[in-house]
């Protein structure tokens, strides 16, 4: 599903030169759950960003499905992204001022589902990640384990193939996090394509690979299933 | 410790570069305006405030009635009034008639050199107690007492004799008869620009009653109670009670009625601090302002400096809610939130002093184009006015503290737990007052903006209007000073032989000129019908050549026949004039006979209404008289060619024939337009009020778009993960904003109407309102408000969402 090969990405700032991504190459297969660890600062995030479409790198190339998409522009990435990917964030990022029906309806609205069945699309999903009961509630109302659940919800409304979790239990306690953890397994199992960033030797066990960075480069990959 | 807060204040100044310039340049623009524009109301208020006794001096003026409600106001007056109502009301000390001599203007001269004299006026001695012209040179004893004296003023004198001191010089007045011979009495200061009444040069009225040809072209009679040419201004004796004045004045009409010397009529009495913003009779001495356009004016400015501190308040409380957020998050609430709200006065000082400065700059910058514009005096003081200071003092320390303070209050009236959530600024509280002034600002420019609209679309159309007469290529030429008629067929064929010179025709006044030009009479009627109701019509004297060469359509009967007799009593008249006889067509007016002036006189014909004035009044019932003689203009109309080449043909001719009379010339066209100037100023004053309140709303949209777009970065960011589009990102943040002005659109609609149905009350010709002056104001106003969020929503829309959630 997903195979980089090489892949640059440096950050320019004044007068230091970064380079978050030195020629990293790995691949990821259709149903596969992958986890991404390494010590701060070695490009983890930077790695996602790309993969996620968020963000384009400087040198090498990337196929998603087959496809190269290292040269597309924002518009196309965009494209992709809102159809095959889904994020969840370690700080859940869940928009304030909406409900949580509403936050998880979001993604439904930019791909233009109409809205009866956008309701009955969030509601399936609410059920399933068991907050049904707190649809209404505003994100500050709720714990941060149940707003990650609302993030998770938010990240596979739309069905995607590919879920990217970016230190997805880094602010929940042990059992909060394992909840979003057990999530994730499911979800995995159901299909979708799971890659996480993690700094938990716990939660990477979840995983079927881990890929371990340093400096921007893949030094190890153990494989665990 | 103050200079610390003011080191602090001026270091969030420049830190924060984009808001404060905004802030700024909203205030600086606010101030400078509302500086301007009372300065000028202030100039329209003060007006006879150099007459100390102003208070006692009254103007008698004639309403012409039918029934009880009144048809005309004239401004003038019957001369035998002003005596009999000192020797019968006794709170009348003093009178004085003033009368208009030789409008436009009067020939004059001083030894070889003649010249044309404009503002001309004969006046009685008591003149000079009622109005406040100190003698610069020469005695006031016995002044005006006699005929034959003038008093001129200081600039004339400079302009005539190159010195002040000229007591005893001689001014001649040529004519046809007998030159009239004036001795200067008496150099007074210039009639200051605050005045309903100025003069270059005074002459004693007895003029008037003893020189025999003055009495019988003027007919200043002491016992003339036909006609009212001259203005009455009559003095209260100290301690008057006006009330009582007007009762007295009451009883006095009806006396007058009883013995059969007014009829129709009543004298009603008009303190003169009131003419200049609130009169609008015929006849006045100069256009008056008005009071309405100025109070809006006012309102007006006061809005935009209400609106720049309405945009200073919102960015600063936003702003503040913001750095208490960043204070309750360092946990030290207590102290720092009242350092907070100090440093909120401070900073908010700070940037007014910052924006009296830079308004100064823009008063100064733009000063002599307001003074143009708003028709003030060149030499007007604005700097050296106290009020000037005054007001710019209570603008800075009253703004600054007021502004200051609400930010700061704002701060305290939140609990520090909910501070240190930060979720207020999304309280319903906030919100509210925010869209509340946005959308006060909006309703105030679209209002403007639908208004400036109107005015422009009606001065177009009186302009565009078929004024019913061609004033285009004319060249008006004022009458010689000496032996006019008789050299005027000369003139005239001199002139016919150009090729390029299509006609001349002699009239007492053109089209464009003020009524003041015109005669008027209200008892002109059908002879052996007696009138029920009386009318002023106005009169004009004209030749035959005078309706062909304006192109005035002949309705019904013929143009003058030149030759027959009696050729004098011979009068064309126009359509209006007909309603006031009852006759229903043009045709059968054609040989009535008309009494008026103890003349029998018949209609030889009927022409078409034409404007003879601006489209602004409405057609005046006219009669115009036959006449040969030289005495006022002559009309040269070209059928091409330049300006400048005609005006020196028409020069080189009449020097020809007048060698020793002075050349005064002007452009029909040019004189017709000049009605317009008044309602151009109007305009142009507008015109820079809506520019200035649409930058001072846009400035506080995008200020508070930039607080909105901060505020909502993150979020942007987290959708444009999720999915959104640019396009769904800019409709997002757009949104409210519309939504916003929609409420103004709802709110300024009815208002404006309202205004504008009123303002086109005072035109006799006016545009139909259509939805075009509303929508086009509207969508400018929209599209300005996306233009302007749009330098902060763009940006933000674009940029990579990582960026912004990175940030958190
Ligand atoms: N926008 C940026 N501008 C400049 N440098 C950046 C930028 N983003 C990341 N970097 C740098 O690139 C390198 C990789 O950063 P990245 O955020 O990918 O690390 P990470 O592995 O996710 O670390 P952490 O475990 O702390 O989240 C770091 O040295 C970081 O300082
Ligand atoms: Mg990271």
């Amino acid at each position: 599903m997903i195979k980089i090969t090489n892949l640059e990405k440096y950050y320019k700032t004044e007068e230091v030169q970064t380079i978050a991504l030195n020629k990293l190459s790995f691949e990821v297969k259709q149903g596969e759950f992958a986890a991404i660890m390494g010590p701060s600062g070695c490009g983890k995030s930077t790695l996602l960003n790309i993969l996620g479409l968020l963000d384009d790198p400087d040198g090498g190339s990337y196929l998603f499905n087959g496809i190269e998409v290292a040269g597309y522009n924002e518009r196309k990435r965009a494209q992709l992204r809102k159809h095959n990917i889904g994020f969840v964030f370690q700080s859940f990022n869940l928009i304030d001022e909406l409900s949580v029906f509403e936050n998880v309806e979001l993604p439904l609205i930019y791909t233009g589902v109409k809205p009866a069945e956008r309701k009955e699309r969030v509601h399936a999903v609410l059920e399933k990640m068991q907050i049904m009961h707190r649809r209404k509630h505003f994100p500050q109302q709720l714990s941060g384990g149940q707003q990650q659940r609302v993030a998770v919800a938010r990240a596979v409304v739309n069905n995607p193939k590919l879920i990217l979790a970016d230190e997805p239990t880094g602010n929940l306690d042990s059992s909060n996090g394992n909840e979003v953890m057990d999530l994730l397994t499911e979800l995995n199992e159901a299909g979708t394509t799971i890659i996480m960033v993690t700094h938990s030797e716990h939660d990477a066990k979840f995983s079927h690979r881990i890929i371990r960075m340093l400096d921007g480069q893949k030094v190890t990959e153990n494989v665990l299933v | 410790m103050i200079r610390n807060y003011f080191k602090i204040a001026w270091r969030s100044l420049v830190k924060s570069k984009g808001l404060t310039l905004i802030n700024l340049i909203g205030l600086a623009t606010g101030f400078a305006i509302t500086l301007l524009i009372v300065q000028y109301v202030q100039f329209e208020r003060s007006y006879e405030n150099t007459h100390p006794n102003a208070d006692r001096v009254v103007r008698l003026t004639l309403n012409l009635m039918t029934g009880n409600s009144v048809t005309t106001q004239d401004s003038e007056m019957y001369p035998p009034v002003g005596p009999k109502l000192v020797s019968e009301v006794p709170e009348v000390e003093a009178y004085s008639r003033v009368y208009a001599i030789g409008e436009p203007n009067s020939p004059m001269q001083i030894k070889e050199q003649q010249f044309l004299m404009k503002d001309l006026y004969a006046v009685d001695a008591d003149f000079f107690k009622m109005f406040n012209y100190k003698l610069i040179h020469g005695s006031e004893k016995d002044l005006f007492k006699k005929p034959n004296q003038a008093i001129i003023t200081e600039s004339t004198a400079l302009k005539y004799f190159n010195r002040t001191d000229v007591v005893g010089e001689v001014i001649k007045s040529p004519r046809s008869s007998e030159d009239i011979l004036y001795n200067v009495v008496g150099v007074t200061h210039d009639s200051p620009p605050n005045t309903h009444l100025k003069f270059d040069m005074l002459i004693s009225y007895p003029t008037m009653l003893a020189d025999a040809e003055m009495l019988k072209r003027h007919g200043e009679r002491d016992e003339n109670w036909n006609n009212n040419n001259s203005y009455m201004y009559v003095k209260l004796v100290k301690g008057a009670d006006y009330k009582h004045f007007t009762t007295s004045l009451a009883a006095f009409n009806k006396r007058l009625i009883d013995e059969k010397k007014i009829k129709s009529e009543e004298i009603i009495g008009q303190k003169i601090k009131d003419i200049h913003l609130y009169s609008k009779k015929t006849f006045e001495p100069e256009t008056n302002g008005d009071a309405k356009s100025i109070f809006f004016l006012l309102g007006v400015a006061l809005l935009i400096i209400i609106s720049a501190y309405v945009n200073y308040i919102n960015l600063a409380t936003s702003k503040a809610l913001d750095r208490a957020k960043e204070v309750g998050i360092k946990k030290v609430m207590g102290s720092t939130i009242t350092q907070l709200r100090l440093q909120f006065l401070v900073e908010s000082l700070l940037i007014n002093v910052l924006a009296g400065g830079l308004a100064l700059l823009l008063v100064w910058i733009g000063k002599s184009s307001f003074l143009s514009l708003s028709g003030l005096p060149e030499d007007f003081v604005l700097f050296g006015n106290l009020t000037f200071w005054v007001l710019l003092f209570t603008f800075i320390v009253l703004g600054g503290l007021l502004s200051g303070l609400y930010p700061a209050i704002i701060l305290s009236s939140f609990k520090p737990s909910t501070v240190l959530k930060g979720d207020f600024s999304h309280s319903i509280k906030g919100t509210f007052l925010r869209k509340g002034l946005v959308i006060f600002q909006f309703a105030i420019t679209i209002i403007l903006l639908i208004q400036t609209f109107t005015v422009n679309e009606q001065l177009e159309y009186m302009r565009g209007l078929d004024k019913g007469v061609n004033v285009e290529r004319s060249i008006i030429v004022e009458a010689p000073t000496k032996n006019s008629s008789e050299n005027y067929s000369v003139f005239k064929q001199s002139l016919l032989a150009n090729s390029n010179i299509n006609a001349v025709s002699l009239s007492h006044t053109v089209p464009g000129q003020p009524s003041a030009s015109l005669s008027t009479t209200a008892d002109i009627h059908i002879t052996g019908v007696t009138p029920e109701q009386y009318h002023n019509f106005y009169i004009t004297f004209i030749d035959k050549d005078y309706i062909p060469l304006l192109d005035v359509e002949m309705l019904a009967g013929t143009n003058f026949d030149e030759g027959t007799t009696p050729e004098k009593s011979q009068v064309v008249v126009n359509e209006e004039a007909l309603k006031h006889w009852d006759i229903q067509t043009p045709e059968d007016a054609v040989n009535k006979k008309l009494t008026f002036w103890g003349n029998e006189w018949t209609i030889k014909g009927v022409v078409k209404n034409y404007h003879q004035q601006s489209p602004k009044s409405p057609f005046l019932p006219m009669i115009h008289i036959f006449n040969n003689n030289f005495r006022s203009l002559a009309t040269v109309q070209f059928n091409g060619g330049s300006s400048g080449d005609n005006v020196a043909q028409v020069k080189e001719n009449f020097n020809a024939v007048y060698p020793e009379a002075p050349f005064s010339y002007f452009f029909m066209d040019q004189e017709y337009n000049k009605q317009f100037e008044a309602d151009d100023r109007f305009k142009n004053v507008f015109m820079i009020l809506t520019a200035f309140s649409i930058l001072v709303a846009c400035l506080g949209l995008l200020g508070l778009a930039s607080f909105s777009v901060e505020k909502r970065r993150k979020e942007i960011g987290i959708r444009k993960v999720i999915g959104a589009s640019t396009t769904n990102i800019l409709i997002l943040l757009s949104k409210d904003f519309v939504k916003t002005v929609m409420l103004s659109v709802l709110l300024s609609v009815p208002i404006s109407y309202l205004l504008i149905q009123n303002w086109l009350k005072n035109f006799a010709f006016k545009i139909d309102l259509h939805l075009w002056l509303f929508i086009l104001p509207i969508l400018l106003v929209f599209g300005l408000v996306l233009l302007s969020i749009s330098i902060k929503t763009v940006k933000t829309a674009i940029a990579n969402p990582i960026k912004s959630l990175r940030t958190e």
